[in-house]
């Protein structure tokens, strides 16, 4: 019996030994596709079974299978899965890529972090990748059109010029720059962090993810993550590139013979003498004379910029440091127009026991030296368009030239840039230390100290000049001015998570205080024993009773308590309750405290049952909230009667400057911050494995008490008080949605982001129920203004209706009483609309004729990978928003240049245009008053960055003991598609009351940079 | 249970921190004063005082429009000038003033309204609250105040002669005090000379020399003269005004109290009278000081002390002039004036009148609007006071508002025993060799007014003494063919409007001026 027990086993062991003399094992080794370095712990499943193994220290398998037919399937948390068929293979090695769309399961939120799945807010990430295909100078240029909601513009290709940055629209008439806070710590700029540091960005759109910065959270908040050690390697970076800019267009502007041409036709045209009766001779003399864009502009102008990062650790310590330095010139005023800065930082993170502790410390030194960016009178560029090409540059002697025709700020633009002397410069230091203790598995409390001080140099020269027109000095003069920002900020957060059954329960509750204070120091002296920049300090000056000499100080304070409480059941049912209380100093006694609540909740509706049979969609999701929080930018004194004191008078044969002493201002005890309320919706939808992704979003954001100067009359003699009078509508909709896909060698992203916002003041109290903005040129008052029912900073003119063509048109526009409504006209002259019919043309008939914000603006993302390759393409949009181009051309003066289409002016000849007649007189005010004439469509779509790379087989690589060698050129701005006829497009503002209006811009640079990441 | 006694122990935290967390939250403001603490000692009272005296500087009011100095805008409403600049669009507003075509919404109105309540205001509040102020002595305290209410009855003054019906008030209004009605102009009169009369005792006879330019019991008594004056003329017969607290002989007493006893005296040589070099010389009785200094920029136009008539009334020299600073064109004067004046015998032809052609000075005709040729000279710019910064802020150039000239032709006119000696003594100063003496008639004194007072901005408020009509017909004719175009309207009263914006902000308490 044993022995047919025995044969049956033998049996069926020689049966199944086939098949089990046949079990195949498949062995390879999976990798990083960016840095090759080995991946140690990847699942790898053989698809359809159970049978799985994962790769070991050295990033190997090894998988026993029955046959070689099936599929394997490659994950790892942070890497794209990859599924490869066997085909008949023994050995298999893999590359896996990073996941860049959804590779952080993980989301910073405010004090803390949060699975993405469970997030029931509007937060929209940036990972690190994405910010260094496009290698930018500042934090900002790398928001611009990688989230839906934010709408970044620069504010000029000035290199070191900052952007306007506004989350959901424009919510107030004051500051409406949102919160930035870098490893928890709120700074009050952002220049000083390179972009290389960074490890991620989060952008917290709605109120339910800002409430949490109660005060200061209205406009949106940036929460900014460096970047740390991983204890598992040691990793040795250098990423170094060197690039040239050169303007990315010339504004056509006329050359010597047609503006000759045309000047003789203005003069003509006003029965006064031609300027240039011998225009023949002088055309034969100077060709086409000075194309002064060329003289100002530098062409090829250098940009470097090289970061080393180390980091590393072992398993309790970890550390990463890094320095960078970059340089770059600008394309305009050569030498007068730069930026240079140089960072140190050093991160560490330590674990002993149950307590985490670690610290960051940034230190910055920035220098840089520019020019007003846009000015329309002095400004470098507005001289360069409106000085004549007749003039030469130099005289044959060598000096600057004169224009004869030169006026007013008008001057030699060259010579304008060789009187420049002024230099800023900043050190700034940015750290703190933390410590997470954890009480037990579930409880534990975070403190930190954090410091941001910030040392501001600032000085400059002016020599002795005259470059005709009004612009004229006649003693050397030193400035120096020093500023020094302290800010210190203690936070403790108690934290508890707890999980029974399916829900899970976190709760914060946390305490903050914060203390800003600001001492300057500034003074001029006149008369230097040595008048050159380098020597100029006031101790050089001899002239003492021109020195000038001014200090003080600025403080605030803020105390803060706050909770927030997240409920989730089994990942599918999320509820998020958030209150905050903010004291500042700013809000005076009478209101001291500010309240913020915020709830939010979201349900993820793929993980229902009755969602399973849609297999291929990964995750779909519905959140919405609604929340409260404030804007704090109401000055540090507002709320109290101050009395102002300056020099006045005078009294006596020696004229001795007295000081007087005034209330500044009648004070309004009650000054509050303002508050923004937003209700928020928003669907998050991925398919096939988050291959496909969509997410929209769709928010309403009110904010009222809006600062502005009450109505009361001049006859009270005193300055308005600031009351809390006047709300503004943002209402939107964003769409963020992309793609990646894998095919053999091939791999690609897509990434799309769309931004819609309507802006919209809902109230203003005041008498005219308006808000008066900026003014434009000599005559242009309140080009920008913001009145009930439109939109914030939209632009106020004269609606024109077409050229008066004959004497009879001019006598036909009449008002009610048949009285001309322009009598001044000629035939070739604007006809304005008297919009209320009484029968004269003045500020009453102003209307809405444009509007500076974009309706929509896009981004759009393009990755391509192909083996060693990889391609970047991004563009970026803007559509609908309006420019103001009243200032570019200076109509008070004479004989300022022309941009091109005056060619296509209105003569007897040339009757069907839009361009009135060229006249100096304009008696009708075609060029004085602001109508739609100076509007034109600003919308644009720029390529803004596309890079290709190239990275080096590993064997060559490896032989120089480096990991990776990738080598790419880049260039930014390549193409830009736009209507405009004006220097740039892309304007930015100078407020919201202030927005859009082309003052001769300093235009944005087309650049080519070349450059490579190594990394041991 | 330990986690719930510290969950607790943490919301409990702010109610127990909250007392100290005020302390942390409290700041007085590092850099100035508050109201509260303010209005104390002798010192405070001097910087406030100094704040008032300021106030006559002003020519830019509060909002969005400037570039409207007083005596500016009075040239360009008379026959003397026309408004000039660089071009049709460069200051519209002071082409309307001269062309008697001003807008309810007149920017330049609104300014030169709100800079005059801006004074009346800080006067308001030093002499509020003069009595809780501690001074040296007595006599200290009533020139202080008397000073206080000096500035302030001039300002009401030029208000009520610019825009007739306004508002008065002696306590400094409060943000609530909106509906304010406007007095009856004759009231306004009545208040200025009253104030006049009690001031008078008040204020110092003798002025130290560190303090040249404060106002003097002599300067309250010319501001009373001109008042009278100017009630009798204009008032009355315009507005109805009832009578003043003070009678023709009394104020006769006052001039010639000046002439006697004030120790200001016609200066010998006319020329003698501008420039730096003329700055609070002996026969002005008050001038506003104009000095360069460093505050003030394109910002903050009102915190300059400088004379902002000269910057705007200068031509445009093309290239360097030795003599002579570049300006902007405005107030261009008219050939009216020009032919007024007995170039060869009159010397203050060459000191008023600026004729660039004939003296060499190379300008920029083509940029200069309305221009006929002439320039007022008294105040122009010149190359070697230019100041070493922000030029066009600091011109120091004061502006006479009384001259003893000016006193002697007022009491001329109010009839007294002196009248022929006076005038004959303003006309030798002028002819000199050349002086021929004819009678002081009325019409004989206006006329001579134009001429000494040339560029100093009376000629406007003269002309409307003279009579609405005779206003109307010497300020049209100055309509050049074409060009320009000037239309005064005697339905108006030679008023300017009261500010629209200021009507709308009363709540429609105050009401506009007839005509417009």
């Amino acid at each position: 019996m044993a022995n047919l027990k025995l044969f049956t086993t033998c049996l069926l062991v020689l049966l199944f030994a086939p098949l089990m003399a046949h079990a195949q094992t498949v062995t390879g080794t999976v990798t990083d596709a960016t840095t090759n370095e080995p991946l140690i712990g990847v699942n790898i499943i053989l698809q359809g079974t159970s049978i799985g193994t994962t790769t070991n220290f050295d990033g190997e398998y090894s998988l026993n299978v029955s046959d070689l037919d099936g599929v394997l399937v490659f994950r790892y948390i942070g890497f794209v899965s990859q599924e490869i068929p066997i085909e008949g293979r023994t050995e298999i090695n893999v590359q896996l890529r990073e996941d860049i769309l959804m590779s952080s399961e993980l989301v910073v939120v405010a004090y803390g972090l949060q699975q993405r799945s469970l997030v029931t807010s509007a937060i929209s990430r940036i990972e690190s990748a994405e910010i260094e295909q496009s290698t930018p100078l500042r934090v900002e240029q790398a928001l611009q059109g990688r989230t839906a909601g934010v709408m970044v513009m620069q504010n000029s290709g000035q290199p070191g010029s900052g952007a306007t940055v506004r989350i959901r629209g424009t919510g107030t008439t004051g500051d409406p720059e949102p919160l930035y806070i870098v490893d928890g710590m709120p700074v009050t700029g952002i220049d000083f962090l390179s972009p290389s540091d960074i490890s991620s960005i989060e952008v917290l759109k709605d109120a339910s993810a800002t409430a949490i910065y109660g005060a200061r959270g209205a406009n949106g908040v940036v929460l900014v993550t460096t970047k740390s050690g991983r204890a598992d390697r040691t990793q040795i970076s250098y990423n170094g590139s060197i690039g040239f800019q050169s303007p990315w267009r010339q504004t056509d502007l006329l050359d010597a013979p047609d503006y000759m041409m045309i000047m003789n036709e203005s003069f003509a045209n006003d029965n006064r003498t031609i300027p240039f009766p011998d225009i023949d001779d002088r055309i034969a003399e100077i060709g086409s004379g000075t194309n002064w864009q060329d003289e100002i502009f530098y062409y090829n102008a250098p940009l470097t910029n090289h970061s080393l990062s180390l980091s590393g650790g072992s398993e309790n310590s970890t550390y990463a440091t890094s320095m960078s330095y970059r340089y770059q010139d600008g394309i305009v005023a050569r030498g007068k127009s730069n930026y240079e800065r140089l960072t140190f930082r050093l991160n560490t993170d330590n674990t002993t026991g149950r307590l985490n502790y670690g610290s960051r410390v940034n230190y910055s030194n920035i220098t840089s030296r520019g020019i007003d960016p846009n000015e329309e009178f002095g400004g470098i560029m507005a001289r360069a368009t409106n000085i004549d090409p007749v003039t030469p540059v130099r005289n044959e002697d060598g000096s600057f030239a004169s224009s004869p025709f030169a006026s007013q700020e008008v001057v030699n633009p060259v010579a304008s840039i060789d009187i420049i002397n002024s230099q800023s410069q900043q050190d700034k230091l940015v750290g703190g230390v933390f410590g997470r203790f954890n009480f037990t598995d579930r409880v534990s409390l975070r403190s930190s100290f954090d410091v941001d001080m910030a040392f501001f140099n600032n000085r400059s020269f002016t020599p002795i000049y005259d470059l005709g027109g009004n612009v004229s000095n006649n003693t050397t003069t030193a400035f120096q001015e020093q500023v020094r920002f302290i800010t210190w900020q203690t936070s403790h957060v108690l934290n508890y998570n707890d999980s029974f059954g399916r829900s899970n329960f976190g709760a914060i509750a946390g305490f903050e205080l914060l203390d800003r204070r600001n001492e300057f120091l500034g003074g001029t002296r006149a008369d230097l024993s040595m008048p050159n920049f380098n020597q100029a300090w006031l101790s050089t000056g001899l002239d003492p009773d021109s020195q000038t000499n001014y200090g003080g100080l600025g403080l605030e304070s803020l105390a803060s308590f706050f909770t927030r409480v997240n409920y989730s059941y089994n990942e599918k049912y999320m509820f998020e309750g958030v209150f905050r209380m903010d004291g500042s100093s700013k809000f005076g006694p009478d209101n001291r405290w500010g309240y913020f609540p915020a709830f939010s909740a979201g349900w993820v509706i793929s993980e229902e049952d009755f969602m399973a049979d849609f297999g291929n969609l990964s995750i779909l999701k519905i959140r919405g909230g609604w929340g409260q929080n404030g804007s704090d930018n109401i000055g540090q004194f507002g709320f109290t009667p101050t009395i102002t004191t300056h020099a006045g008078y005078g009294f006596g044969a020696d004229r001795t400057v007295v000081t007087g002493a005034y209330p500044g201002q009648i004070a309004n005890t009650n000054l509050k911050w303002e508050t923004s309320e937003q209700t928020s919706f928003g669907i998050e939808t991925a398919f096939y494995d988050y291959a496909y992704y969509l997410n929209l979003d769709f928010y309403i954001k009110d904010t009222r008490g809006l600062l502005l100067s009450a109505p009361i009359p001049q006859f009270i003699g005193n300055a308005a008080p600031i009351v809390n009078g006047g709300s503004v509508r943002n209402t939107g909709f964003e769409i963020e949605a992309g793609t990646r896909i894998i095919s053999g060698d091939f791999n690609y992203d897509i990434a799309l982001t769309g931004t819609y916002n309507k802006n919209e003041v809902t109230a203003i109290n005041n008498e005219e129920g308006l808000l008066f903005g900026a003014g434009v040129s000599t005559s242009m008052n309140n080009v920008a203004m913001a009145q009930v029912g439109l939109p914030i900073g939209f632009f106020w003119g004269y609606q024109t209706g077409g050229i008066f063509q004959n004497q009879d048109e001019i006598n036909a526009h009449v008002g009610p009483d048949g009285e001309l409504l322009q009598p001044n006209a000629r035939p070739g002259d604007l006809i304005f609309v008297d919009q209320n019919g009484d029968g004269i043309i003045n500020d009453q008939d102003r209307v809405k004729i444009g509007d500076p914000y974009p309706d929509f603006t896009l981004g759009f993302n393009f990755n391509l990978g192909w083996k060693s390759w990889d391609l970047n393409t991004f563009f970026y949009g803007a559509f609908g928003q309006d420019i103001y181009t009243g200032g570019t051309r200076r109509h008070d003066l004479n004989m300022p240049n022309w941009k091109a289409d005056v060619l296509d002016r209105w003569t007897p000849e040339n009757t069907n245009t839009n361009h009135p007649r060229v006249t100096i007189n304009d008696p009708n005010g075609n060029y004085a008053r602001p109508s739609d004439f100076f509007i034109e469509d600003g919308s644009f779509v720029r390529l803004r960055n596309m890079t290709i790379g190239y990275t080096l087989p590993s064997d060559l690589v490896n032989r120089i003991g480096a990991s990776r060698l990738r080598l790419y050129a880049s260039g930014q701005n390549l193409l830009t598609f736009t209507g405009y006829s004006g220097h740039d497009p892309e304007i930015g503002s100078a407020g919201p009351l202030n927005a859009g209006i082309d003052r001769n811009i300093y235009p944005q640079a087309r650049t080519y940079i070349f450059g490579l990441n190594l990394d041991f | 249970m330990k986690k719930y006694i510290i969950i607790a122990l943490i919301f409990s935290l702010p109610m127990l921190v909250t007392g100290c967390i005020d302390d942390f939250l409290s700041h007085d403001p590092p850099v100035e004063r508050v109201q509260d603490n303010f209005y104390q000692t002798q010192s405070d009272a001097e910087q406030a005082l100094y704040a008032i005296y300021e106030t006559l500087t002003f020519s830019h009011g509060r909002g969005n429009d400037g570039f409207h100095p007083i005596d500016l805008v009075s040239n360009i409403l008379s026959d003397d000038a026309y408004a000039g600049g660089s071009g049709s669009g460069d200051q519209p507003e002071l082409i309307d003033f001269n062309a008697h075509s001003i807008s309810v919404t007149n920017g330049k109105a609104l300014g030169l309204w709100s800079d005059r309540f801006t004074g009346i205001y800080r006067a308001n509040l030093l002499i509020e609250n003069i009595n809780e102020i501690e001074f040296a002595n007595q006599a200290t305290r009533d020139y202080f105040e008397g000073e206080a209410r000096f500035i302030r009855a001039y300002h009401y003054f030029n208000l009520v002669r610019l825009f007739g019906n306004v508002p008065l008030f002696t306590r400094p209004l409060v943000a609530t005090d909106i509906r304010v009605q406007q007095a009856d102009p004759g009231e306004v009169y009545e208040f200025i000379a009253q104030e006049l009369v009690e001031i008078i005792p008040m204020m110092r006879e003798n002025i130290p020399n560190a303090e040249l330019g404060r106002a003097s019991t002599w300067a309250a008594k010319a501001l009373l003269g001109r008042v009278y004056l100017y009630h009798r003329d204009y008032a009355v017969p315009v507005l109805g005004a009832g009578p003043l607290p003070v009678s023709e002989s009394e104020v006769v007493g006052h001039l010639e109290d000046i002439v006697n006893n004030s120790g200001h005296a016609l200066v010998s040589d006319y020329a003698d009278l501008w420039g730096t070099a003329g700055n609070n010389n002996n026969e002005a009785i008050f001038s506003v000081q104009h000095i360069t200094n460093t505050f003030g920029d394109w910002g903050f136009l009102n915190g300059s002390i400088g004379n902002w008539a000269a910057q705007m009334g200068g031509v445009r020299i093309v290239g360097f002039n030795p003599t002579y600073a570049r300006g902007w064109s405005f107030q261009p004067v008219t050939p009216d004036l020009v032919n007024q004046f007995d170039a060869a015998a009159d010397s203050r032809y060459l000191v008023s009148i600026l004729d660039p052609a004939t003296e060499g000075v190379s300008v920029n005709a083509g940029e200069m609007y309305q221009w006929q040729g002439f320039a007022f000279k008294k105040f122009h710019p010149r190359t070697a006071d230019t100041p070493s910064f922000n030029t066009e802020f600091n011109w120091p150039y004061n502006r006479p508002v009384f001259r003893v000239a000016d006193v002697m032709l007022m009491a001329a006119e109010l009839g007294s025993a002196n009248a022929q000696s006076y005038f004959d003594q303003v006309r030798q100063r002028a002819y000199g060799d050349d002086f021929v003496s004819i009678p002081a008639t009325r019409e004989n004194i206006m006329e001579e007014r134009r001429l000494e007072f040339a560029a100093e901005g009376h000629r406007y408020w003269d002309l409307l003494r003279m009579g609405l009509d005779t206003a109307a017909e010497k300020i049209n004719a100055q309509a050049v063919a074409g060009d320009i175009s000037i239309n005064f309207r005697t339905e108006r009263l030679g008023l300017l409007p009261i500010p629209q914006t200021e009507i709308n902000l009363s709540d429609n308490t105050l009401r506009q001026n007839p005509g417009y």
